[in-house]
């Protein structure tokens, strides 16, 4: 299940085919089963969203990050990787290693 | 006697009558949903879910067991077979139809049933949803002396894909005093919708229009100062996922009928065409003084509301 794929910086990270998704006035808003409760990504989370195109890598993903907001990278590489793996086990993504 | 009505935009062939539906007049189409009376056999499998007078299966099907009024049994979103016990008042009948049957029915067809009911304001379904007692049918009552016409009392059905509202059927379920306080005139034949309660049936004034209406507002009723209505509260989209979710008609069969994906989508379409506000509404809000609600809520609707 989601909970044993680990994210690696050379991960490609692609959307599940029918994930509990959707964006609503510009916030995107996830459901996890287990909890059965309603989440949303921050800005910076709804970013990352819509950019899994399912060809990007964690690497790939990372650089455009810091890039974008000129943050510290290994600050960006932290968080990316927790969210990910956050995504990965409500099974919102799918990793390929 | 077999009859060819429209609910909820769904061709209905029943052999029980229905006066408070409106006869199909749409194309030549089979029936979408046929109603007829039936001995009724459970599946043999058994249930996935028990509960006092209801069971659930795996496929969907669904069958109602009330003393003193029948069975019924609701399966693939197509048929509702009814089996009265003897004596039973076909008002009953009709009330579990047309609520909890028609209800479960909606789940098995993907759609959205609200526990809600409905005007039109400007061309668009405005919503009052609520658990029993908060004054539903009593706002869409004092809206309809406004001349906004009545689209669904109690449940609103809406078909997410569009998302439109699917109206039902122009009736009421009102209590007297909210009758006298509108003015309305009780008449003969407005039967006790169930032996022992004080609502009655009261057909709504104006034109009904059985054509689907694209979602303008949601409001949740809520408790609130007492003999007072406040301000509504626009919802954030989490919150109103969540109420949305809460406000879901037949709630515990609805989660196991339709897949949480598909309640998902239902719920985000929802929330992405219509804003949801939180109504606070005293318990003891007058009934003297519903025309001042309704005319506030009128302009909130038409200035807040997506047109």
């Amino acid at each position: 299940m989601p909970e044993n794929q680990t994210v690696s910086l050379t991960s490609t990270i692609c959307p599940s085919s029918d994930p509990l998704a959707a964006e609503i006035d510009n916030e995107v808003v996830l459901m996890s089963i287990e909890q059965g409760s309603y989440y949303s990504l921050d800005t910076i989370g709804t970013d990352i969203w819509k950019r899994l195109d399912g060809q990007i890598t964690v690497s790939d993903l990372c650089s455009a990050l810091i890039e974008e907001y000129e943050a510290d990278p290994d600050t960006i590489r932290r968080d990316v990787l927790a969210l990910l793996q956050q995504l990965a086990a409500e099974g919102l993504i799918e990793i390929q290693p | 006697m077999t009859g060819d009505y429209i609910l909820c935009g769904l061709r209905v062939r029943s052999s029980l009558q229905f006066p408070e539906l409106w006869p199909w007049q749409g194309d030549d189409r089979a029936p979408d949903v046929e109603i007829s009376f039936d001995a009724i056999q459970e599946p043999t499998e058994p249930p996935i879910f028990i509960r006092t007078f209801s069971k659930l299966w795996a496929d969907g099907t669904y069958i109602l067991g009330l003393d003193n009024v029948g069975r019924f049994c609701v399966d693939s979103g197509r048929r509702i077979q009814l089996n009265p016990t003897s004596g039973a008042q076909e008002s009953e009948l009709r009330l579990f139809i047309l609520g909890t049957c028609f209800g479960v029915l909606c789940h098995q067809r993907g759609l959205y049933p609200l526990h809600a009911s409905a005007v039109n304001i400007n061309g668009g379904a405005v919503l009052f949803a609520g658990d029993s007692g908060k004054g539903k049918s009593t706002i869409a009552a004092a809206l309809g002396a406004h001349g906004h016409t009545l689209l669904a009392d109690d449940v609103s059905v809406v078909d997410s894909a569009f998302p439109h509202l699917l109206p039902s059927y122009p009736q009421r379920k009102l209590s007297p005093d909210v009758m006298e306080a509108l003015g309305l005139q009780h008449n003969e034949g407005q039967e006790l919708i169930r032996p022992g309660t004080i609502k009655l049936r009261v057909p709504a004034r104006g034109d009904f229009t059985p054509s689907p209406l694209p979602l303008s507002a949601i409001y949740i009723i809520a408790g609130g100062m007492p003999e007072k209505f406040g301000e509504p509260e626009k919802l954030d989209v989490l919150s109103a996922l969540a109420a949305l979710r809460t406000q879901m008609y037949r709630q515990a069969s609805g989660v196991r009928i339709q897949t949480e994906h598909a309640l998902f989508k239902s719920i985000t379409r929802i929330a992405q065409a219509s804003p949801v506000y939180l109504l606070p509404l005293g318990k003891s809000y007058p009934l003297s003084k519903l025309d001042t609600l309704a005319e506030f809520l009128e302009i909130h609707a038409r200035t807040r509301g997506k047109s």
